[in-house]
Parts: C-alpha cells; sequence; structure tokens
C-alpha cells in the first residue's frame, strides 16, 4: 500500500521541480495548480507527514513562507522522515532565505542527527561552506559514510577562511538576493554556481552566481537592484565574497 | 590613446568568432577581461567621487573600489558602480581561470559567457 504514494509523491515533486524550474512564482487559482494541490490532498490521506511535506513545497511555487512554514512543521510532528528535513532546507533556499537555511542546517543537519548526508547537498550551495567542511570532517571522525563535496565549495571554504569571511557574513550577503528575487517574484535556476578565483598577485575571491531568467539588460538592471538592497539591508560587504546575478 | 578599449572589446568578439580550441577560447576569455578592465577604469575614474581602494594589484583595487562606492554619490550611481564591479569580479575570475588554471577545462560556453559579461559592461558604463 505505501508503494503507491511514495511513487505518486516522486511524480509530483518532479512536477514541482519543473514548476519551480520555469522561474517565477505561478498563481495557485490556476486549473493546473489546483489539480496539482487535489493529488497532494489525495496522498495526505494515506501519508499524512509526506502529503503535508509536498504541501509546504506546493506552497512555495507561490512564494508562501508562512504556509511553507506551517506544513513542514505539520509533517515534521508527525514523522521523522530525514527527505523532509532536506526538502525544507532546499526549499528555504528556493525563496531566498538562506540565513535562516544556514541555522536550520546548521542546528538539524549535524553528523549525530543523521541528516548531515540529505542537507549538505544542498547546504554546500547555499552558503554554508564552512560549516560543510567542519561537519564533513566530524561525520569522518565518527565513520559515518558522508558525500562527495563539491571541489568548488571545499575551495569556497578554504579561501573565505582565510580572509575571515564566516558563513553567517556569507549567508546574510544572499539574503539581500533572496529578498531581489522574492521583490520580482522569481526563482533562479536548480543551483547557486560557486565561481573561486584564487592566484595571489592576480585575484583571490568568492563570488555565488545565481542563474535568472531575463535579457542581459534586464538582469543587468537586477544586480542594480541587488546592490541597492545590499546598501538597505546594510549587508556587511567584504572583497572577498560577492554575489551576482546572471542570465541563464 | 592609440588603441581603444573598444577595439579591445572587438579583438575579443574576433577571437571568439575563431575560437574552435581550448587555447583560443583561453585567449578570448583573457582579452575580453582586459577590454572590461580598461573600459571599467574609464568609468570609474569619471565619476564624481571615488570608492575605497581595498586589495592587492590594480585588478582587485579597480573591482573593490567599484564594488565599494563613495558613500557622496546619489543612491542610484552607488547602486550602477557596485553592479559594473560584480561584472568585472566575475570576468576578473574568469580571467584568471583563463590564464592560470591549466588543469581544469574551459569549455565554448565558458568564453561566450565571457564575452556576454564584457559586452554588458560596455553597455552599462556607456549609459553613465
Amino acid at each position: 500500500m505505501k508503494l503507491v504514494p511514495e511513487t505518486r509523491s516522486s511524480e509530483i515533486v518532479e512536477q514541482l521541480n519543473e514548476i519551480t524550474g520555469r522561474g517565477w512564482y505561478v498563481d495557485g487559482n490556476t486549473f493546473e495548480m489546483r489539480k496539482l494541490r487535489r493529488e497532494i490532498e489525495k496522498v495526505r490521506d494515506v501519508n499524512a507527514a509526506i502529503g503535508w511535506a509536498l504541501l509546504g513545497s506546493y506552497a512555495a511555487i507561490s512564494g508562501d513562507i508562512a504556509e511553507v512554514e506551517r506544513c513542514f512543521n505539520a509533517s515534521m510532528r508527525l514523522e521523522e522522515i530525514t527527505t523532509t528535513h532536506g526538502n525544507y532546507h532546499s526549499t528555504l533556499g528556493n525563496l531566498g532565505y538562506f540565513s535562516k537555511a544556514h541555522q536550520y542546517f546548521r542546528d538539524s543537519g549535524r553528523p549525530e542527527t543523521g541528516r548531515f548526508s540529505q542537507i549538505s547537498q544542498y547546504a554546500e550551495r547555499m552558503g554554508s561552506f564552512q560549516t560543510v567542511v567542519a561537519y564533513d570532517q566530524e561525520a569522518r571522525e565518527m565513520n559515518i559514510e558522508t558525500p562527495t563535496i563539491h571541489g568548488a565549495s571545499v575551495h569556497a571554504a578554504a579561501v573565505l577562511a582565510r580572509a575571515g569571511v564566516s558563513d553567517e557574513q556569507v549567508v546574510s550577503h544572499l539574503d539581500a538576493a533572496g529578498e531581489v528575487l522574492r521583490r520580482h517574484h522569481m526563482f533562479y535556476g536548480q543551483e547557486i554556481e560557486i565561481k573561486v578565483a584564487d592566484f595571489d598577485g592576480e585575484f583571490t575571491g568568492v563570488t555565488c552566481v545565481f542563474s535568472v531568467l531575463g535579457s542581459p539588460d534586464e538582469v543587468f538592471e537586477l544586480n542594480v537592484a541587488l546592490a541597492a538592497v545590499e546598501d538597505e539591508f546594510c549587508v556587511q560587504k567584504h572583497p572577498a565574497f560577492d554575489v551576482i546575478f546572471l542570465p541563464v | 590613446m592609440t588603441c581603444s578599449t573598444q577595439s579591445l572589446l572587438q579583438a575579443s568578439e574576433r577571437i571568439g568568432a575563431i575560437a574552435n580550441d581550448e587555447a583560443v577560447c583561453r585567449a578570448g576569455v583573457s582579452r575580453a577581461y582586459y577590454a572590461s578592465y580598461h573600459c571599467c577604469r574609464k568609468y570609474y575614474a569619471s565619476l564624481p567621487y571615488l570608492g575605497r581602494l581595498i586589495g592587492n594589484g590594480v585588478h582587485e583595487q579597480l573591482i573593490n573600489s567599484l564594488c565599494h562606492p563613495s558613500d557622496k554619490l546619489t543612491i542610484n550611481a552607488r547602486a550602477r558602480s557596485a553592479a559594473i564591479g560584480k561584472y568585472l569580479r566575475i570576468a576578473c575570475t574568469a580571467r584568471v581561470h583563463a590564464d592560470y588554471t591549466l588543469d581544469k577545462p574551459l569549455a565554448h560556453e565558458g568564453m561566450q559567457e565571457a564575452l556576454l559579461t564584457a559586452q554588458t559592461i560596455f553597455k552599462a558604463c556607456a549609459a553613465e
């Protein structure tokens, strides 16, 4: 009996990912969205924890963070499912709440929780560079199987540690980009690209690249808006780190 | 000036048009960066108030000065300077990769990205 909702939930997750990949928030009142919601509610009737988590992801595609929180909280209170923790964390990232995602990873993604492998795959792309590397080290000492961390993330952690830039500074800078995306009802591409230059005497620094839809001119204006939000939020900018939007 | 910044950009575009192997792609990325660097230097010099001089070497200093503009500029001018600085930073990162990290591949798409970044910088600086 359990196989049916699990299989259906995988299809629903794929559909949610496809909608997010379109690059813009969607209106929950369309026929397509109402149909999808009904399908999720059917899953919830069979497995409430998975259903509530899917409703959380569903709320994210229209940018409703309060509903995201409510649904994921309901799911987590019902059952401990590692994937749900990973999905909640990545949903926070999709909506641009990077400080919140980082704090969640710090608290809920420690190796001893058993969720490190699941959450770290997103955390390493969402600014928690040094925490991922530190937790990975802890996990290895505990003989816990660890996922492969991308070379760029490890390199970024090293460059930023050398420069004295903390994960908290990084994610607060990423939050500014998240704010711009929310103001424009936009999603970024599946992953944030980490670009690292590390050549003494030439240039050393880490840049997080958000791929977004739009013409080069439109994306440039999005970067102007980002710079304005960095000022507005009094982001503590450091030469070793920056954030940029680039066209897909 | 015997060579304009626009000529450097056009040279990088010509290299891009004939690039059929990685070495030429790397040359295209490098030329696109230097075109951008000189364009940004002119733009920066034209600002009524200059930003903070942080970092080692002229490249880092120009990027940081653009990204940390003077508080005396208007809000809009500050934001545009910082946005241009972000693009120059990406161009510089690509150039460091193209010129120094030969062990990491650089695909044709990487060069196209670098050219697009340079073209965006030129357009943004010209609009000011």
